[in-house]
């Protein structure tokens, strides 16, 4: 059926009707018009409706085209058979039967006796009267006689059907089969003409729509469009004004927009409106009278004035076509006076044509159980209907686009429908508009028919906020600035963004307002204002080749004070390994917190991402200091929600005072070459540790965060963190491995090291200096802010495990066969305080010795360590002190300080030679014409005519806490007082809080009294006390005195506490314990225990191997329940020793 | 106008079947009617004009009748037509039909009824006067003729009555004394020469005496008398007919 045929043309048709007035008893003849001149054209086989109020003229315009009357004017043609369905079912004659009406009325619409008689039986199977068929119609219900009615009229077999209201009169299932045999007929091209108030019986019949008021056409369109409009318009209200354009009409009713588009309704119900509190006042769509004006084609004005005793508001609101399928909608408040408003909302209520919604892009589909979607001005709300016909989809874009303030949205679906309702509250951080004098908001709507156009609208959205340079292109987007590599997006997120701490509040970059301005082709700048602080970013970010320059500068309002400062890249998560120019390392799993990835080298100036394997995605290395700027680097792996890879700059905190500041620039570089990325760590890695290592010789030394090195020949010669720093502040251990470290190379031979340690209020510092080809001098030093007190301050050596044997100043040994207690092995040394440790050389590697040149009393240590996979060698010095609870005032302090000597293939002899001289040994002494006591540094020595009687640890005494003894050897020991015959000394035990008193003196010349006071300065645990003294094993034979008897062993084993060694066990004071030998020159030792306490009781046995020597031993354990007060002397021991010769 | 009116035959026939059956459709007798009205109205007329009021014309109410018939369908359908359009309102308002076609209808009825009268009455002639049977074929043509007459004044009527509802009022009213200036009760001849010409100047005398010549005076009718009747139908008819489609295209509208 060609289109171009029509069914009914009209033009310029006028019908006038000669009413009669009585009025007065004066008749009155008027003539009233109908129709005024109506110009319109139905194609052949289209549907169309006519919508008009009561007395239009439309019923008139039907009966012109039925050919019932004539217009007085005008041409009007028809084409074609026309049957009319006015008035069903009023036409019959009510005496006659249903079959004799069929043939009356058919007869009065043209049709032969014959051709009746063909279809009457359709017609009276249709009406679905049955019987009743043949009565009178008189008797028929008003619904029967529609029936019979419309069965005959659709049944003629017209070219043109002209259908009028009273098609509402039939029961519901009727009802649906008329539109089922009407939409039969639309199939069959006819043409169908309908009038009707029922706007949804119009729109389900109908393509097309006519609207007459007063008897002129005023609108001819789609039907939804006119329906819509005569929806909206009906009653001829005030405050309504609408303009269409092609296909979209746009309504305006009384503060509600209502928009459709084609046969679509898209905006329908309250349409887009808006509602705010004035002074407690709500106002809302309807609570003003409007008034409106189409000044201007394709534009409506709407003003309202809300004045009360304390309001005076003037709104306007202005809705204009701004091109093709675009509208601008406008708000504009303004008030005389300084007003308060709350909770703008500004409301869209969408059809449900519109399935989906996205935020931006296609690619962030609106989550519908994400109830709170942060929108910013330059948002794009994207509403698709989804169709499957690619041309027939109906996209909905709203876009904000001016606005002072935040605008937080919320899109809903209805909870009985399938559509959506944004909500946009516009607020100042959930605040309030105070003191405003005029308020606008505006918003952007765009109308598309197909994805295509949607994706080139979105690209040149895109292109707007967008520069590109060689691979790489930024794109923008309200709060967001994102990176793409080749399309790829390489952020997440927002992107870029800076983040300031300030009263222990993090603000964003992304929740400023942000006004971006494509400054040139390759740059873009960004003005964002922030929330909650008062300050005004500036960001300049240019784009050369893969480059990325990116500039910060800061106005400040205020005085405020930034604890942490950012300047950041949020990267995807398909980002595996992190790098900076000396490290890299996997990102952790993303865990429900940010987590802040530890670098040991805080001086790196770039930090990065590696290019995962099997991705597009280029390396990213991001640049974040310049020349004069002291940024820290910070990677950050973000939480699962965010699920972001972050690289920041960490700019240090700093109180700002109003005024302007260049606050951050940097680089964001884009690296697809694996190779060049490699090339680069190498470079900074060897560039850094250029700067980072002194040499002499084969020797050098090297320090990386944690971690000082020492290499011979490039083998290194110490292992895991190699020199180490460990000790205690309020109860808590710390180490060299934890502090931050700064390092610094000084000249050629020296480097400084700066340890922090976050929180504590000191720090170290180490120097390293080459003295010499083959020794190094190291210097540590606590510097402090404050009084503090550190305790058990040690240095640890670790030591390659390629080391065999081991010597001190006294003593060598090797690590063959360890005994180990755990992961450690502790090497069993007579002599614990040797200022000198080293290892004969091995293998490859040189002989090593440390030789401590403090002058402060040291504990020395010798372990073999196992760890998993790394063995190792451990020297320790531990600093301990006659005065314990001692605090360090403010400055530096020289803590330790040795020389580290390397010998290639020399024996501990020459080393001891090329070593610094070392102090001299404090010894007190005490003699008698045969005794010779002398006092050697926690241990008693006994000589007899020269000769000593004691061995190894001599006379000592220890303690027991936790299973781990504590010798008196291991203690800080200082001379109390002295006499010819006396002697008393005090000793401080490291990691104890135990004091002991020891005291001497001779009673005759042959007779040893020692007394022994313990006593601890805080509370602590005490096992066992033991005070032992060890006789050379020239001694074979014990005897108790009336008691038991007995002869030394001549063997030892590796062990002290072995049960068949021990040789007795008694209680004390119940006999003197002689000791006696064959030797000539050796005295027999007489030890008794005058005045000791009950519970003690006395051993006799073999001690190790080590040792080698007969042990006497008065033992004391304690219950462990028994709690030690703190200064009160908790024990007193007292022990003869007489010798006999 | 004839050929729409002819398209819509089916129209026209079904109208008048319509008037028909209204007028005896709910009735007992039914179409009996038709033939028992003429029988009882000839019977009446028969007893008073025998044993009331003495006439001087022999077989009186034969007379009478052999006029009376034609003047009943010409009355009835000018009367029941000029009211016809008005009636019709919602088949005028709904149908796009020739409106002529509805005091057409009209006619036709009772056309309809004046036939079956006549068809009842002849049997009493024929037995008066068996020759009557020589000139019965005539008596179509004189009924066409009538017919077209009715025709043409309902036209008039039905039309200008739309506009003007007094016409069916002074119509009724007129047609009084038209029947008493219509020679059914009396003769032509019983005039007097000075009212005459009166007489002879209403068309329905016309119709009456070619009945009346036929019918009782069992004689062929004056060949003027006839081709008279001819002309004014036809006359009649066009005058009718032209006012008629002068009006239709807004009747409609007063309705």
């Amino acid at each position: 059926m060609n289109m171009l045929e029509r069914s009914v043309i009209a033009r310029d048709l006028w019908s006038r009707y000669r009413i009669k007035f009585i009025e007065n008893k004066k008749i009155v003849w008027e003539d009233i018009w109908a129709l005024k001149g109506i110009n319109f054209e139905i194609a052949k086989s289209d549907t169309i409706c006519i919508l008009g109020e009561n007395g239009s003229g439309k019923t008139t315009l039907l009966k012109l085209i039925a050919g019932l009357i004539k217009g007085e004017k005008g041409e009007l043609s028809v084409n074609g058979s026309v049957s009319a369905l006015l008035e069903i079912g009023t036409g019959f004659h009510p005496d006659l039967t249903g079959r004799e009406n069929v043939y009356l009325n058919s007869s009065l619409f043209g049709l032969s006796t014959e051709e009746i008689d063909r279809r009457i039986d359709k017609i009276i199977e249709f009406s679905d009267l049955g019987r009743f068929i043949n009565a009178p119609v008189k008797s028929y219900s008003q619904g029967m006689s529609v029936r019979l009615g419309f069965s005959i009229a659709v049944h003629l077999g017209p070219d043109i059907l002209l259908i009028d209201d009273s098609l509402a009169v039939g029961d519901a299932s009727f009802q649906k089969k008329c539109i089922k045999k009407i939409e039969e007929l639309k199939e069959l091209n006819k043409t169908l003409i309908m009038v009707t108030h029922d706007v949804g019986l119009a729109k389900m019949l109908s393509r097309r729509g006519i609207i007459l008021r007063g008897g002129n056409l005023i609108k001819d369109g789609a039907i939804n469009n006119i329906a819509t409009f005569y929806g909206q318009t009906v009653g001829f209200k005030k405050g309504i004004a609408s303009f269409s354009s092609n296909d979209l009409l746009c309504i305006f009713n009384n503060g509600r927009m209502v928009i459709s588009v084609g046969e679509s309704t898209i905006i329908g119900a309250d349409g887009i409106n808006y509602s705010f509190n004035v002074l407690e006042k709500e106002v809302r769509p309807d609570s003003g009278t409007w008034e409106t004006s189409n000044i201007i084609n394709n534009a409506i004005h709407a003003t309202r004035y809300i004045r009360d005793k304390n309001i005076d508001l003037q709104e306007k609101c202005i809705i204009e076509q701004k091109g093709d399928n675009m509208l601008s909608f406008t708000v504009n408040v303004q008030s005389n006076n300084n007003v308060t408003i709350k909770n703008f909302n500004l409301n869209v209520s969408f059809s449900e044509l519109l399935k989906s919604a996205y935020i931006n892009n296609l690619g962030n589909r609106f989550n519908e159980s994400s109830y709170y979607t942060k929108l910013d001005t330059g948002n794009l709300i994207i509403f698709s209907s989804e169709t499957e016909e690619i041309d027939n989809d109906l996209i909905f874009i709203i876009k904000p686009v001016k606005f002072n303030n935040k605008i937080r949205g919320y899109l809903q679906k209805r909870k009985d429908a399938y559509s959506y309702v944004l909500t946009m509250v516009i607020s100042d951080d959930g605040k309030f508009f105070r003191d405003f004098n005029e308020f606008i908001f505006s918003m952007d709507i765009k109308i598309l028919r197909n994805k295509k156009d949607l994706f080139s609208y979105l690209l040149n959205e895109q292109k707007e906020k967008s520069i590109q340079s060689a691979d790489c292109s930024i794109v923008t987007d309200e709060s967001k600035i994102s990176i793409k590599y080749k399309e790829i997006e390489v952020t997440n997120l927002s992107g870029l963004i800076a983040s300031i701490s300030s009263n222990s509040k993090w603000h964003d970059s992304n929740h400023a307002i942000w006004d971006i301005n494509k400054v040139s082709s390759d740059a873009i700048s960004v003005r964002t204002e922030w929330e909650g602080l008062p300050i005004i970013q500036n960001w300049r970010i240019k784009l050369t080749e893969n480059i990325l320059k990116w500039d910060i500068n800061l106005e400040v309002k205020e005085r405020f004070e930034a604890k942490e400062q950012k300047v950041g890249i949020l990267l995807t998560d398909r980002y595996q390994t992190w790098l900076s120019s000396y490290e890299e390392g996997e990102f952790p799993k993303f865990s429900t917190v940010w987590q802040d990835i530890k670098l040991r080298n805080k001086a790196s100036d770039s930090i990065g991402t590696r290019s995962p394997d099997g991705t597009q995605l280029p390396s990213v290395l991001f640049y974040i200091k310049d020349a004069n700027s002291d940024n820290s680097p910070l990677i950050q792996n973000a939480d699962e929600l965010s699920s972001s890879r972050s690289l920041n700059a960490k700019l240090p905190s700093r109180t700002y005072e109003p005024g302007a500041y260049h606050y951050f620039s940097g680089s964001i570089e884009l690296i697809e070459d694996k190779k060049k990325i490699e090339e680069y760590l190498t470079y900074h890695r060897n560039r850094l540790k250029e700067l980072r290592t002194i040499s002499d010789g084969g020797y050098s030394l090297a320090i990386e965060e944690g971690r000082a090195k020492i290499t011979f020949n490039d083998i290194e010669i110490t292992k895991s963190s190699g020199l180490n720093s460990r000790f205690s502040y309020l109860g808590v251990e710390y180490e060299a491995a934890q502090a931050d470290w700064g390092i610094e190379k000084l000249g050629d031979n020296r480097i400084v090291c700066q340890l922090v340690w976050y929180g504590l209020p000191f720090l170290q510092h180490w120097v390293f200096e080459f003295l010499g080809k083959d020794k190094i001098l190291v210097e540590m030093f606590f510097k402090l802010s404050e009084e503090v007190k550190i305790e058990n301050v040690s240095t640890e050596l670790y030591l390659s495990s390629a080391y065999r044997e081991w010597f001190t100043e006294q003593e060598k040994g090797n690590f063959l066969s360890p005994e180990r207690v755990g992961d450690i092995a502790p090497v069993k040394l007579l002599y614990n305080k040797s200022r000198i440790l080293g290892v004969n050389s091995a293998s490859n590697l040189p002989s090593l010795a440390l030789f401590s040149l403090y002058d402060k009393p040291i504990l020395s240590t010798i372990c073999k360590l196992f760890k998993d996979t790394e063995d190792s060698i451990m020297f320790s010095i531990l600093d301990i002190d006659t005065e314990p609870e001692k605090k360090l005032g403010t400055g530096e302090f020289l803590f330790n300080r040795f020389e580290i000597v390397l010998q290639k293939g020399a024996e501990e002899s020459s080393i001891f030679v090329s070593g610094s001289s070392l102090g001299k040994k404090d010894q007190a002494e005490l003699k008698t014409s045969e005794f010779n006591f002398v006092f050697d540094d926690g241990r008693g020595r006994l000589f007899y005519r020269d000769t000593e009687l004691t061995k190894a640890f001599c006379i000592f005494t220890s303690v027991c806490s936790s299973k781990i003894w504590y010798d008196s050897a291991q203690a800080a020991w200082k001379q109390i007082s002295s006499s010819e015959n006396h002697l008393e000394l005090e000793g401080v035990w490291p990691r104890l809080p135990l004091i002991q008193n020891w005291k001497f003196f001779f009673e005759d010349a042959r007779s040893l009294l020692i007394e022994i006071r313990s006593r601890l300065y805080k509370e602590f645990n005490i096992e066992r006390e033991q005070f032992s003294i060890m006789l050379t094993d020239e001694y074979n034979k014990w005897e108790v005195e009336k008691q038991a008897s007995g002869i030394f062993q001549p063997n030892f084993s590796n062990s002290y506490d072995i049960i068949s060694y021990r040789m007795w066990s008694g209680k004390y004071g119940q006999g003197k314990i002689k000791i006696s030998s064959q030797q000539p020159n050796l005295p027999a030792v007489y030890i008794d225990f005058p005045l000791v306490k009950n519970d003690f009781w006395a051993v006799i046995e073999n001690s190790d191997d080590i040792s080698r020597s007969r042990v006497i031993q008065a033992q004391r354990v304690y219950s462990g329940r028994e709690i030690r007060n703190s200064d009160t002397a908790f024990d007193y021991f007292k022990m003869r020793i007489s010798a006999e010769p | 106008m004839l050929k729409k009116i002819f398209k819509y035959r089916s129209a026209l026939i079904n109208l008048t079947k319509r008037n028909i059956k209204t007028r005896y459709g709910n009735t007992i007798f039914g179409y009996m009617w038709a033939v028992l009205t003429p029988i009882a109205f000839a019977v009446i007329l028969d007893f008073i004009f025998t044993n009331v009021i003495r006439v001087g014309i022999k077989n009186f109410t034969l007379f009478v009748l052999s006029g009376l018939f034609a003047w009943n369908f010409f009355s009835n359908s000018a009367t029941e037509s000029s009211n016809a359009i008005i009636n019709s309102a919602d088949i005028v308002k709904k149908f796009s039909i020739p409106l002529a076609s509805i005091p057409i209808s009209v006619v036709f009825s009772n056309l309809f009824i004046f036939i079956v009268s006549l068809l009842v009455i002849l049997p009493f002639f024929i037995i008066k006067n068996c020759s009557v049977i020589n000139y019965v074929a005539i008596l179509p043509f004189v009924t066409i003729f009538l017919a077209a007459f009715t025709i043409g004044i309902s036209l008039f009527l039905s039309s200008t009555n739309v506009y003007f509802r007094d016409v069916h009022h002074f119509f009724s009213t007129a047609l009084t004394f038209w029947f008493w200036i219509t020679p059914i009760f009396y003769s032509t001849e019983m005039v007097p020469e000075k009212f005459r010409n009166i007489c002879l100047f209403n068309p329905m005398t016309l119709y009456t005496n070619i009945y009346r010549a036929i019918l009782f005076d069992v004689r062929l009718p004056r060949f003027s008398e006839f081709i008279s009747a001819f002309a004014v139908s036809i006359v009649t008819l066009i005058i009718g007919s032209l006012i008629f489609s002068m009006l239709e295209p807004n009747l409609s509208k007063r309705l």
